[in-house]
């Protein structure tokens, strides 16, 4: 049963760009994908292991900036560029993370988004190496041999079979030991200790994980588009990634992967009303976490519930 | 660098002191009646800038009545912003407050960017006239208003604290919220008060600055980390150290012209931020009781 739905999934998938003809959704899919990748990474972090992060479209930026001018500047091929543009950004969040994530809460939450401000203006001001707000242009399409992933339906595969792929380490990351103490961590710190579980460390490791995982998004997304600009890495966006993973659901990296869907395709299906989307996003977090605080994942889970619970009773009427 | 550099840079640094300390006042207000970090903070200000603007410039209003006007308006947004979404969340974790602010933070921004487009705008200082000079050094009249309002603002509201019966209740709900609330203080509307209290300090901050620095729909959430940055520097739940910390903060990005390109400024306030948070994270001003506090949030 669950093999014939998976070999289903996959079938879908193959022949998804196919069914939907328009480059366009593809388009939208590929970011979708890409955003996943990110918002997975801040589900671990925030959802996992508690520590919020208002910096990652800071290291969404050093990830495209390092794939990019590596390969504009150096010709290093973009594969490769891929492996710097995670360990970077990985690097700089276990450096900064120890002493960071020490903060907790408002502290931590500004802290962070602090550091994705810095950043931003590392990308405006060090016009020398990043172009300032002109940014970098030509960046070539990712290459593997000489197949170039330079159309949205090769770049289709590859990011959201990257995106699967991530989703699936993910899910075994956090159903293993490590994933209890991630848990555990966000519970009580106390608890954790008590128990034995190093955690400072274990934040500074969650955190460069979610850095990197941010930094391979910004890559792929560098390649795939072609230019960068520091525009694309702003608090903004840093806030957008959270509220989605808020909106989708904390939780659980299904919601994730819903928020990162919704946070793609909410700007395009309401485009008619420009740039209203961000009263939309704001709004559904504003109702979602009133009336359930793990987002539409939570919501989901309610109601299947209550509709098992009412067929059980069905069930018992009849036995009586 | 001789003295006249030396005051240009200190009244330059005073100004956006000023204006760092009046949010800095703005968060702490909100923290001291409720444990809650509002991160709309900034965009208070950012509405502050753009509906003076408004009023001035295209309706035409007086410059009294358009300030006195975007100040309550702002206020009331504020009321709005307690009523509608954070006072639904009241007993919710620190996080869910915090996702909560910011989706308002991203409703606010988007309707104004919607309403006014993303161009700068602003309005002319509120009194005409050249640049007074004073011993070489040159001082723009707004920036004069704006340190003068300021510290007559912060003096009214120490005034107000320990003079007034409401600014005593709000106190006292600030040192133990159920002991007000058993004194038979109406805690909700201490609450509620704080909140417009809070948003017309960050538009009267707003309507300050904007002569001098233009106002963009985007600019709220960078004034509020300088202004939670003010109100950390100096160590959180007390007015005092707000205004010393905004200060502070004012006078180290104003010396940092001199040393780097105007562009990383804001940087350099924030790696202050940074780093007297993870040295001391209560404050410069901080003791043993604001620590625990920290740790707690």
């Amino acid at each position: 049963m669950q093999r014939s739905l998976v070999a289903l999934l996959m079938l879908a998938w193959l022949i998804l760009p196919g069914l939907l003809g328009s480059n366009s959704t593809l388009s939208l899919l590929v970011f979708a994908a890409i955003n996943l990748v990110q918002v997975i990474g801040l589900s671990l972090l925030f959802g996992f292991a508690g520590q919020i992060s208002l910096g990652q479209a800071g290291f969404y930026g050093i990830g495209a900036y390092v794939s990019s001018l590596l390969a504009t500047r150096l010709g290093v091929p973009p594969a490769l560029g891929i492996i710097a543009a995670a360990l970077a950004p990985a690097f700089l969040a276990y450096l900064i993370g120890r002493p960071i994530l020490r903060l907790r809460g408002y502290y931590l939450a500004m802290v962070t988004a602090g550091t994705g401000l810095i950043l931003h203006t590392v990308f405006v001001e060090w016009g020398g190496l990043t172009g300032g707000y002109s940014g970098v242009a030509g960046i070539p399409p990712i290459a593997v041999g000489s197949f170039a992933f330079d159309t949205p339906r090769s770049m289709f595969y590859l990011t959201t079979g990257f995106a699967i792929l991530i989703l699936f380490l993910a899910h075994r990351m956090v159903k293993s030991s490590y994933g209890r103490a991630m848990r555990t961590t966000r519970e009580s710190e106390a608890a954790a200790r008590s128990v034995g579980i190093d955690v400072s460390r274990l934040k500074t490791e969650v955190f460069a994980v979610s850095a990197g995982l941010s930094g391979i998004a910004g890559a792929l997304y560098a390649h795939y588009i072609g230019y960068i600009s520091p525009e694309t890495f702003t608090i903004d966006t840093s806030i957008n990634l959270l509220l989605a993973l808020v909106i989708g659901g904390v939780g659980s990296l299904w919601g994730g992967a819903i928020g990162a869907v919704l946070l793609t395709f909410l700007p395009e299906w309401l485009h008619q009303l420009q740039n209203a989307y961000g009263i939309v996003f704001g709004a559904l977090v504003i109702v979602l976490l009133t009336i359930e605080p793990d987002g539409i994942v939570g919501i989901v889970k309610r109601l299947a519930e209550t509709w098992r619970r009412r067929g059980n009773q069905k069930l018992d009427e009849r036995t009586v | 660098m001789d003295a006249a550099q030396l005051l240009q840079f200190a009244i330059s640094g005073l100004t956006v002191g000023a204006i760092y300390a009046l949010v800095g006042l703005g968060f702490n207000l909100i923290f001291n009646a409720t444990d809650v970090i509002n991160f709309a903070q900034g965009e208070f200000v950012m509405l502050g800038g753009i509906l003076a603007s408004i009023a001035i410039g295209q309706w035409h209003w007086p410059m009294w009545l358009a300030i006195l006007t975007t100040i309550a308006a702002v206020g009331l947004v504020g009321a709005l912003v307690d009523f509608g979404a954070v006072s639904r969340v009241r007993r919710g974790s620190v996080m869910t407050i915090v996702m909560i602010t910011l989706g308002v933070s991203v409703m606010i921004k988007t309707a104004a960017l919607l309403w006014v487009g993303p161009n700068p705008l602003y309005f002319d200082p509120f009194t005409a006239g050249p640049p007074l000079r004073i011993f070489g050094a040159v001082v723009q009249l707004q920036a004069l208003w704006v340190i003068g309002t300021g510290a007559v603002v912060m003096a009214g509201l120490g005034l107000f604290f320990s003079r007034s019966a409401l600014g005593r209740e709000m106190l006292a709900c600030a040192i133990d919220r159920e002991a007000a609330y058993l004194m038979g203080i109406d805690v909700r509307r201490m609450v509620r008060i704080s909140f417009v209290l809070s948003a017309a300090l960050g538009a009267l901050a707003g309507v300050l600055i904007t002569p001098l620095t233009n106002a963009t729909y985007d600019q709220g959430f960078t004034l509020a980390l300088k202004g939670f940055a003010a109100s950390a520097l100096g160590g959180f739940g007390r007015s005092g150290s707000a205004i010393v910390g905004g200060l502070a903060l004012g006078l180290i990005e104003a010396a940092s012209v001199v040393v780097m390109p105007s562009g990383w400024k804001d940087s350099v306030a924030l790696l202050v931020l940074i780093l007297v948070l993870v040295v001391k994270p209560s404050g410069l001003l901080g003791g043993r009781a604001e620590r625990r506090h920290t740790q707690a949030l």
